[in-house]
């Protein structure tokens, strides 16, 4: 047995995800007992596409890099309306009174994506403002949003907090050679009744994964 | 090697005083050999003020111009400065990379403020939050995101209103702006501060606290799991039966991999279409990582 393939052997007694597996893999803290789970959710969904034709809703955590299906979706709206897509930027609509499997239809323009959690603050699916987490709830599930493609679009200065969407908890990423950071995704704007301050220091962001 | 010259002769006094970062490739024999110091900032709200509060005289306190904004101002300082250096102990929530602010930082900002104090009437608040989160502590900041949150603590405490005496670092008004007084004062009411400090003292959520404890408790059993020897004795299965049968049950199941070129005839490259390139990007994302697990359980 060579030296790589006894590490792999170690990792898996140990209940790791062996580290070649991890680099070649998505990002992920899960370790191997959830991270297999993973990996099945995340094939079920590619597959469901190729059987089915792409999902009236998408689960953005199955995606190995979210970017390129954001790219995707500028895209597709900038050749459909004959835009440069560097004048293209999202706007969210947030859909909080109902669940991603009720959706039946793709919307006109943009993607409807579901999958994501925060940490350090919950969305309030009553008030539709950003609020404080429950006490011991450490994450809470992000409502289901439509990233909807807009033309010079001006982002709101007030009543908004920016929040950032990473991967997986560990919040640091490095820069790779196309760009993207290995972990940050992009930013995601959040109706708040509070000031953007108190949440970015609450250290108020949104994850694609959890640890487990 | 210095050492491997040493003479007999040599004044027995020598000493040899090295720093180091922490790294894994320092030397074993030489740290193995010699007495080792390490510095780390004092954890807890409480005792980083003392620190700092160890080192103010009064002589310097009423040296500045404005005797009464600049203790007022310090005090600001030194508590940003016990934040930023504590709120580490979060994890990412705190900052997505655990910088090593240093006194250094600390001691370049008061004398800057002390500076700005002695030239200028009228406080210059704007100039001393840029220099002090974006310039001074800033300058190891490397994570953009992270800047945004220097910006905002210190913009929570380097303002006007500070002056006041009824101003308050946090919330609950367990942190409060004194009457400015001498260096004594300021010690008396440090010490009666809190050992412990909530997380809502940094503007975080109690579960913060939670997550830290969890996330030590995984460390430290993970270290422990590491120590596990890999050769079992005696009785119940042997270490190569449990990985066999381990690597057979993720086998089992791990899913088989995707057929691009079926996948690709359904959704070909299309102008009008970019989700269908997004489609086949990700097929050999993840074919590549289950070629691969496929390969290395068989051979396990």
């Amino acid at each position: 047995m060579s030296e790589d393939l006894d590490k792999v052997a170690t990792s898996l007694h140990n209940n790791q995800v062996p580290i070649t597996w991890a680099t070649t893999g998505f990002l992920s803290l899960k370790p191997l007992a959830s991270w297999i789970l993973d990996l099945n959710d995340r094939v079920n969904f590619l597959t469901g596409w190729i059987d089915k034709g792409a999902p009236p809703t998408f689960w953005i955590s199955g995606f190995f890099f979210p970017q390129a299906f954001f790219t995707g979706t500028l895209q597709n709206y900038a050749r459909k309306c004959q835009i440069a897509i560097d004048e293209l930027t999202f706007e969210f609509k947030i859909y909080d009174e109902i669940e991603h499997h009720e959706v039946t239809e793709k919307p006109e323009d943009g993607s409807f994506c579901y999958g994501m959690f925060f940490e350090g603050a919950r969305w309030n699916s009553v008030t539709h403002c950003l609020d404080e987490s429950q006490p011991k709830q450490l994450y809470s599930s992000g409502p289901m949003l439509l990233f909807l493609p807009r033309r010079n679009r001006i982002a709101p200065t007030t009543g908004i907090y920016n929040c950032p969407m990473y991967k997986v908890l560990t919040r640091a990423g490095t820069l790779s050679t196309t760009g993207h950071s290995t972990n940050f995704c992009l930013w995601l704007e959040f109706p708040s009744r509070d000031t953007p301050e108190k949440w970015i220091r609450a250290g108020v962001a949104i994850f694609l994964a959890l640890l487990y | 090697m210095l050492c491997e010259n040493l003479m007999e002769t040599d004044n027995p006094e020598f000493r040899l005083w090295m720093t180091s970062m922490p790294t894994p490739k320092f030397p074993v024999s030489v740290l193995q050999n010699s007495v080792k110091m390490t510095m780390e900032p004092p954890a807890g709200l409480r005792s980083n003020l003392l620190s700092t509060y160890a080192n103010v005289e009064d002589s310097d306190l009423n040296s500045c111009k404005q005797p009464a904004a600049y203790k007022k101002l310090l005090f600001a300082l030194a508590f940003f400065h016990a934040i930023v250096q504590d709120r580490r102990k979060f994890g990412a929530i705190g900052w997505n990379i655990p910088y090593a602010f240093t006194l250094e930082d600390l001691n370049c900002s008061i004398k800057q403020l002390k500076l700005f104090l002695n030239d200028f009437d009228e406080i210059p608040f704007k100039v001393l939050r840029f220099i002090i989160s974006d310039i001074n502590y800033g300058g190891r900041i490397t994570d953009y995101i992270d800047g945004i949150l220097a910006s905002c603590i210190i913009s929570r405490y380097m303002v006007p209103e500070v002056i006041n005496d009824d101003f308050y670092f946090s919330d609950t008004k367990t942190y409060r702006s004194i009457p400015a007084g001498s260096a004594a004062d300021y010690l008396d009411m440090i010490k009666a501060l809190p050992l412990n400090p909530s997380p809502e003292a940094f503007g975080l959520h109690e579960n913060a606290e939670i997550t830290t404890n969890q996330k030590l408790t995984r460390v430290m059993l993970e270290t422990i799991l590491s120590l596990q020897p890999r050769t079992s004795g005696g009785g119940g299965k042997t270490r190569d039966q449990l990985i066999a049968e381990i690597s057979q049950n993720i086998e089992e199941q791990t899913p088989p991999p995707f057929n691009i070129e079926a996948a690709q005839k359904k959704y070909p490259t299309d102008y009008n279409e970019s989700m269908n390139t997004v489609l086949t990007q990700e097929l050999i994302r993840y074919n590549a990582l289950l070629y691969l697990m496929k390969d290395n359980l068989v051979n396990v």
